[in-house]
């Protein structure tokens, strides 16, 4: 700090000033301050008024002294008049020959300027720092010139002058071989004054970034200082500008490592000293080693804090890759530190927004484990389900989705992903019952979403999968106009031709399979879509050329896609038209192809029987009746709609060919008789179909078959067709049996409970509740009519359930549902099985509701269109007239009575009777009062 | 900021000693360590003349030490110069000299010889330098347990490079996997294993995995080496600008590079969409 040769030759009143400077000196280097301030002040309190004058301008050295001694005391305010009185009053001006010089002046005043820059007297600070610089810059010892111009920078940054600050900054570290710790200050200073992010700021990161980190130093003062501006930043809401910070810190891992390791080896000299009975060495080394453990804590904290903030930071920017590593980071191996349940929270949505759909997996379920009852759980399990969902596992994204969805209301963003996974596990789990309500309940509420597409046409193709065809319709007709580069487009447009076709729309069908062809050239349906086109345009009966070359593009098309269905059925499809052409030769040449191509295939049935018409045509009959034959025994142990159908065909085949009498014998001496209960049911339900078809029924043979078939029942029941049991069941109830015919339904109902064979169960057994009469069984027809209707999308079946209801709605007396039923019957142009009771039962419900003069029309109709359906035309003859009657219309009355009479002349029903005695009646009445 | 002290450390190394009297420090497993001079070494043990002893020799077997660090000859401090300089290419000349000497002039085979040292030293040159095509050789013939225990962390990573340096993919990614289970999350040979794996994923086509794994780079201290980071943001801005998904993540990325590693820009071969992203204002995500 100084020398004492300034003082060498100097004694004073007993005081050797070159020794009580020199040992003030030592004073303030070892730390020793109290007897350094007591050594200088006694000096000064002897010598201060007259060391100007005595010893001249050196004397101010011992006020410098006074000053750092305080300053080091953290006495401040009172360092200040010492290190002014060094400055002001000890001038070097004027210095006498033979005085040594102030050579702290300058220092004085650069240490007053920190001491008021530390009280934030800034303006102050600057102009001492100003001075500073203005002095000699050759003084010796030198002052660090860098030093006072960083301090004077920071100050004019502080009042306001922030180009001139940063300008002197920029002008330190443009300095060559500037220390690290300087560009350190320099840099800290910039940023944290100079305006963070500014260019200047961002130029030296990047100028200096070398020199801003590295070392175990810069890990003590850098890293803090980086990671409060880091901190600051991030709370500013300004995430990019955090990471320069961030990004700018030296990881703590080698320091870390190497007290790890230096504690390794106190460790193992604690081991030897204990050995050696050193109590003493071992307490130092205790005190070293927690003093190590504090530090590598202290770094440790420190590390993960930095962490924190940058996850927080490349979360908030979507650098998503970034943010999951450090999360991970975090929650593997800082596991207790901040937020946990919250960190593993955006580790699950970085992790699933980035598709690493593992991950996602591992860590959602982690958080289920570790943090059961948390308030993020549903957000978790939000996003889990999909997760699951994606990774395939749908029972598991089902339970997870059923289970998170309970808690959030439904339509709102949170709900949607939950319900879309319902919805859409349930029908890729090939669930297509429980799937139709979810999928429906997403599509009608979630209208504007983008994973609407998919769910709707989920919910068209699980209508078609339940052979819903009539609601299945619009939903794809909607899809197709509305995501028409949806890569779902080219399968809906094919399902809504097929649709189309199966509801009697060939035209539309047509329409749709163009469109497809059109619009999707290479999509995978399209030699299915040919084999579409061919069907409508058979079903439209355009000409037999037009619709041959769809069914040969669909063969051709089918072939180089190696699509065997495909051009097995368009072969199919040739025989048959050709055979309905009664092409034979074509059909049969069509025919030898398949056999030759296709004897495997699953069309090989239907073209055999397509064929066989033509082969009989040929003279070939025995050979078809043999194919027939082989088809039937080689399907007989697969008991099933295939082999129904089959063996329906084989069964019209015989009676087509072959008298009534070859036929059953045909079938009694079946060469694969006893093969399976399934073909032996079928034999004998053969036998009675051919028995049936007499003009005169042999009702004892056909009821000895039906016991056979009864008897089959009671051992395999299982394995006769749903055709065999419901006209076994029917034959029952008709034979009074009605327990037997309930045991069979009963059976279909439990065994076989979808599709027709459980809408004739039901329909049965409601019939047979209906014939009872009985009041609670009437309700339970109503049940079971209603459950056709509503489970079942078959236009046959459908009919029955709406006649059956209806007419138990009538039994009750219930005839504004049954007018309404009726009505609905009435519009189904293709329900014909019972038009004149529904025509006759709907004029009932308008008579008996009020509408006399409404009914009286429709009763007219009634015998008007169905005269020959006696049950209800003599009866709507009888309720018009009863109209006309009571509405006084005498004459009107008598004669529609008259005319009755007249044209049911010769027939026999109680109405025609009850209407002459009515006519009798009412004639002599008339004529009675016409007399009067 | 009352005072400041500046001090420049400058540790010279002293001239070249003669061999029979190189001074050495034996840090020992007990946790004491001793001075003295080096007299000989040999497979069971080293010898040591102590200085404060007035004559006799200590002798200790190898397994007995920690590890010895032994006074560096002129060419160990001609390579460490080098080496300190970053001039790698001449540092891994004259490593690779040493390295060779397997003997009593590089107290082979004394934990700290300077021939397994040497190795251990390539190593950094041939990473620090890029290029793994090095590494394998060294890999094969460094000895760990002859390295001081504090050498002996880069075991793990080098079987990275190594595989890389061989273009084995696959091995690379499998060798990048176990050393990122071994080493400190965050630390520099965690970033490089990671960096490592995200090359070797790229390499390997699975674009995605490799962006994940360079986002491990790019995280924790990325500054420590700016190299690998600002390559890894490189890499992964490619592989992301390859998906029209993932714009909102390449947006974070071009603008992290610009801010943090290239002064306001990107680098040469940035693509025009790169560019436009840059020029976007980056609106926080969540």
């Amino acid at each position: 700090m100084a020398s004492a040769l300034l003082f060498s030759a100097v004694q004073a009143q007993n005081i050797d000033l070159a020794k009580a400077y020199d040992a003030g000196v030592a004073a303030l280097e070892s730390g020793d301050l109290d007897n350094g301030l007591k050594l200088v002040d006694r000096v000064l309190e002897k010598e201060g008024a007259s060391g100007l004058g005595n010893y001249g301008p050196a004397f101010g050295h011992f006020y410098y002294l006074k000053g750092m001694l305080l300053i080091k005391k953290d006495q401040l305010a009172e360092a200040i008049d010492p290190l002014q009185t060094c400055y002001d009053k000890f001038s070097n001006e004027g210095r006498m020959d033979g005085q040594a010089p102030n050579l702290f002046r300058e220092h004085a005043l650069f240490q007053w300027g920190l001491i008021l820059q530390s009280q934030q007297k800034y303006e102050e600070a600057a102009q001492k720092f100003r001075k500073t610089l203005d002095e000699d810059p050759k003084r010796n010892p030198p002052i660090n010139r860098m030093a006072v111009e960083m301090n004077l920078a920071q100050c004019l940054i502080k009042t306001g002058k922030e180009a001139e600050g940063r300008a002197m900054l920029s002008k330190v570290l443009d300095l060559e071989n500037l220390p690290d710790d300087a560009i350190q200050d320099a840099f800290t200073l910039l940023a944290a004054g100079g305006g963070m992010g500014g260019d200047a700021t961002m130029s030296v990161v990047q100028q200096h970034a070398g020199s801003l980190f590295g070392s175990s130093k810069d890990l003590e003062v850098m890293n803090p200082r980086l990671a409060s501006l880091a901190a600051k930043t991030l709370r500013s809401g300004d995430p990019l500008q955090a990471l320069v910070w961030y990004n700018l810190m030296t990881p703590p891992h080698p320091v870390i490592a190497q007290h790890e390791e230096r504690k390794a080896i106190l460790v193992a000299r604690r081991e030897q000293a204990i050995s050696e009975n050193q109590r003493e060495l071992v307490g130092r080394l205790d005190n070293a080693i927690e003093e190590l453990e504090k530090k590598v804590k202290e770094l440790d904290e420190r590390h993960t804090n930095s962490l924190l903030g940058m996850a927080a930071a490349h979360y908030q920017i979507g650098s998503l890759s970034t943010a999951l590593s450090l999360y991970r980071q975090l929650v593997d191996h800082h596991p207790e530190f901040g937020d946990p349940p919250q960190l593993m929270h955006n580790l699950v949505i970085c992790a699933t927004q980035l598709g690493d759909w593992d991950l996602a997996f591992e860590y959602g379920n982690r958080f289920f484990e570790d943090f059961p009852d948390h308030k993020l759980k549903p957000s978790i399990s939000r996003v889990l389900a999909e997760v699951v969902f994606i990774r395939g596992d749908y029972d598991r994204a089902y339970e997870m989705a059923i289970s998170a969805r309970g808690d959030v209301p439904p339509g709102t963003p949170e709900r949607e992903g939950l319900d879309f996974v319902a919805a859409a596990t349930l029908y890729l789990n090939n669930d297509f019952a429980a799937a139709e309500p979810e999928l429906e309940n997403y599509v009608n509420t979630y209208t504007d979403s983008e994973r609407r597409e998919p769910i709707l046409f989920y919910l068209a193709s699980a209508k078609v999968k339940l052979s819903k065809w009539v609601s299945a319709i619009p939903l794809l007709d909607e899809f197709c106009d509305t995501y028409r580069d949806s890569s779902f487009r080219p399968t809906a447009l094919y399902l809504a031709s097929l649709a189309y076709l199966i509801v009697e729309e060939p035209h539309n069908a047509l329409i749709r399979a163009n469109t497809l062809l059109g619009d999707h050239p290479r999509a995978p349906q399209i030699p299915g879509a040919y084999n579409v086109k061919g069907d409508a345009q058979a079903a439209m009966e355009e000409n037999y050329d037009t619709i041959v070359n769809s069914y040969k593009r669909a063969r051709v098309e089918g072939k180089s896609a190696g699509m065997d269905d495909i051009s097995a059925y368009a072969l199919k499809q040739l025989i048959a038209t050709a055979a309905e052409a009664k092409d034979h030769e074509t059909a049969v040449a069509y025919f030898d192809e398949f056999r030759k191509d296709y004897s495997e295939n699953i069309w090989n049935i239907d073209a055999t029987l397509a064929a066989t018409d033509s082969l009989v045509a040929l003279d070939r009959r025995d050979e078809a009746r043999t194919l027939l034959e082989q088809l039937v025994v080689k399907h007989a142990m697969q008991p099933g709609g295939e082999f129904d159908s089959m063996f329906q065909s084989y069964i019209r085949f015989l009676g087509n060919e072959y008298t009534l009498d070859e036929v059953v014998s045909a079938l009694q001496n079946f060469s694969g008789k006893g093969t399976s209960p399934a073909l032996d049911g079928w034999l004998i339900m053969g036998q009675i179909e051919a028995l049936q078809s007499a003009d005169k029924v042999d009702e004892e043979a056909v009821n000895d078959r039906f016991a056979e078939l009864d008897q089959l029942y009671r051992r395999s029941g299982n394995d006769l067709s749903n055709y065999s049991l419901v006209q076994l069941a029917s034959h029952m109830g008709k034979q009074g049996n009605e327990a037997a015919a309930v045991d069979i339904y009963n059976f279909i109902v439990r065994e076989r409970p979808e599709g027709q064979a459980l809408g004739y169960a039901l329909i049965g057994t409601a019939t047979l509740d209906f014939d009872s009469g009985k009041p609670n069984r009437l309700k339970d027809a109503a049940e079971k009519f209603r459950r056709v209707m509503t489970e079942l999308d078959d236009p046959e079946l459908n009919e029955k359930a709406t006649l059956g209801l209806a007419r138990v709605l009538m039994k009750q007396e219930q005839y504004e549902e049954a007018q309404s039923l009726w009505e609905t019957y009435l519009e189904s142009k293709s329900w014909n099985e019972s038009r004149p009771e529904a025509n006759f039962n709907y004029a009932r419900c308008l008579e008996l509701r009020g509408q006399r003069n409404e009914a009286l029309k429709v009763f007219i109709s009634v015998y008007a269109n169905f005269p020959g359906h006696l049950d209800w035309s003599t009866e709507a003859y009888l309720r018009a007239a009863e109209i006309l009657w009571t509405n006084g219309r005498n004459v009107e009355a008598l004669k529609m009575m008259q005319d009755m009479l007249r044209r049911m002349k010769g027939l026999e029903h109680p109405n025609i009777d009850k209407g002459k005695a009515t006519f009798f009646q009412w004639r002599d009445e008339y004529v009675a009062a016409q007399q009067k | 900021m009352i005072t400041r002290t500046f001090l420049i450390l400058c540790l010279f190394t002293s001239a070249a000693f003669a061999q029979s009297e190189v001074p050495a420090t034996a840090y020992l497993k007990n946790g004491r360590n001793f001075q003295g001079i080096v007299v000989s070494v040999n497979r069971i043990k080293i010898d040591f003349k102590l200085e404060q002893a007035a004559a006799g020799l200590v002798s200790f077997n190898h397994d007995e030490i920690r590890y010895v660090e032994f006074s560096p000859n002129t060419e160990w401090a001609e390579a460490m110069q080098a080496f300190t300089q970053r001039d790698y290419e001449q540092a891994a000349l004259k490593l690779e000299s040493i390295a060779k000497k397997r003997n009593s002039s590089t107290f082979y085979p004394a934990i700290g010889n300077f021939s397994t040292l040497a190795d251990r030293r390539l190593l950094d040159c041939y990473r620090r330098m890029m290029k793994p095509e090095g590494i394998p050789p060294v890999v094969n013939r460094i000895e760990w347990d002859k390295l001081p225990p504090a050498d002996r962390d880069a075991f793990k990573v080098a079987s990275v490079w190594s595989a890389v340096g061989l273009k084995d993919w696959p091995g690379a990614v499998k060798a990048a996997d176990e050393a990122l289970r071994d080493v400190p999350p965050g630390s520099g040979d965690a970033n490089e294993a990671s960096y490592l794996k995200g090359l070797a994923l790229d390499e390997n086509g699975d674009d995605d995995k490799a962006v994940i794994a360079f986002g491990s780079v790019i995280g924790p201290y990325p500054g420590a080496n700016r190299r690998t980071a600002s390559d890894a943001i490189r890499r992964s801005a490619t592989i992301l600008a390859k998906n029209e998904d993932r714009k909102g993540e390449l947006k974070a990325l071009v603008h992290i590079y610009a801010k943090s590693f290239g002064n306001g820009k990107l680098w040469p071969e940035a693509t025009p969409e790169m560019k436009k992203l840059l020029a976007e204002e980056l609106k926080p995500a969540f």
